[in-house]
């Protein structure tokens, strides 16, 4: 998440905005943002809603058996249509920044000044 | 039993108990989950600052209006 917020600029130029999601509530997610600085969306989900309907809830995944989300990673386009997909076998592998804007690159999703 | 020995008997106990339990670090499938080519579900949450957000209008109004590119990126939490 630190290569998401030190690539924003990266991001902003294709006009890719950012979105994160988890269980914390806003509190935690606002102390914690404001602490390390990231500045892009973060939504709250606490009850696991949308983390169910995305079908990636974790059970008892978290600290004391808490049911939180598995990392996972969506590109959307305008239309709110899925275009890439990573669901990671394990935590231990983590996709950066540079990974997705390889992946915007070959959906045609380049800086605005590179467009001929 | 000594002592050494009651500690090593907690340890297995311990070891099977966790992998009895069902808590795993081992990932779920996640074969329901939005595949590409798919419409990402609508849905309205609160964001850091606790002010509810569509995430289709969220969509629809990047760009000028014009929609814009997301990244979704579900996290664990638990920071």
């Amino acid at each position: 998440m630190r290569s998401f917020q030190e690539n924003l600029d990266k991001f902003a130029a294709r006009g890719v905005r950012l979105v994160a999601l988890s269980v914390d509530t806003p509190e935690v997610t606002r102390a914690h943002i404001e602490k390390v600085g990231y500045t892009y969306t973060f939504l709250c989900d606490p009850q696991a809603e949308v983390i169910r309907r995305y079908d990636l809830l974790h059970p008892r995944g978290g600290p004391k058996n808490a049911d939180i989300a598995r990392p996972a990673e969506f590109l959307l386009d305008p239309t709110a249509t899925v275009r890439w997909v990573n669901l990671t076998e394990s935590y231990k592998v983590r996709v950066t920044a540079e990974d997705i804007l390889k992946v915007l690159d070959k959906l045609g999703v380049i800086p605005a000044d590179q467009k001929k | 039993m000594t002592s050494k020995a009651r500690r090593k008997l907690a340890g297995t106990v311990a070891v099977a108990l966790l992998a009895l339990s069902g808590t795993s670090a081992q990932l779920p499938p996640s074969k329901g989950a939005p595949k590409v080519g798919e419409k990402a579900p609508d849905f309205t949450l609160p964001d850091s600052n606790g002010k509810p957000v569509k995430f289709s209008e969220f969509i629809a109004a990047g760009n000028g209006g014009k929609g814009s590119w997301v990244l979704l990126a579900f996290y664990r939490g638990y920071w």
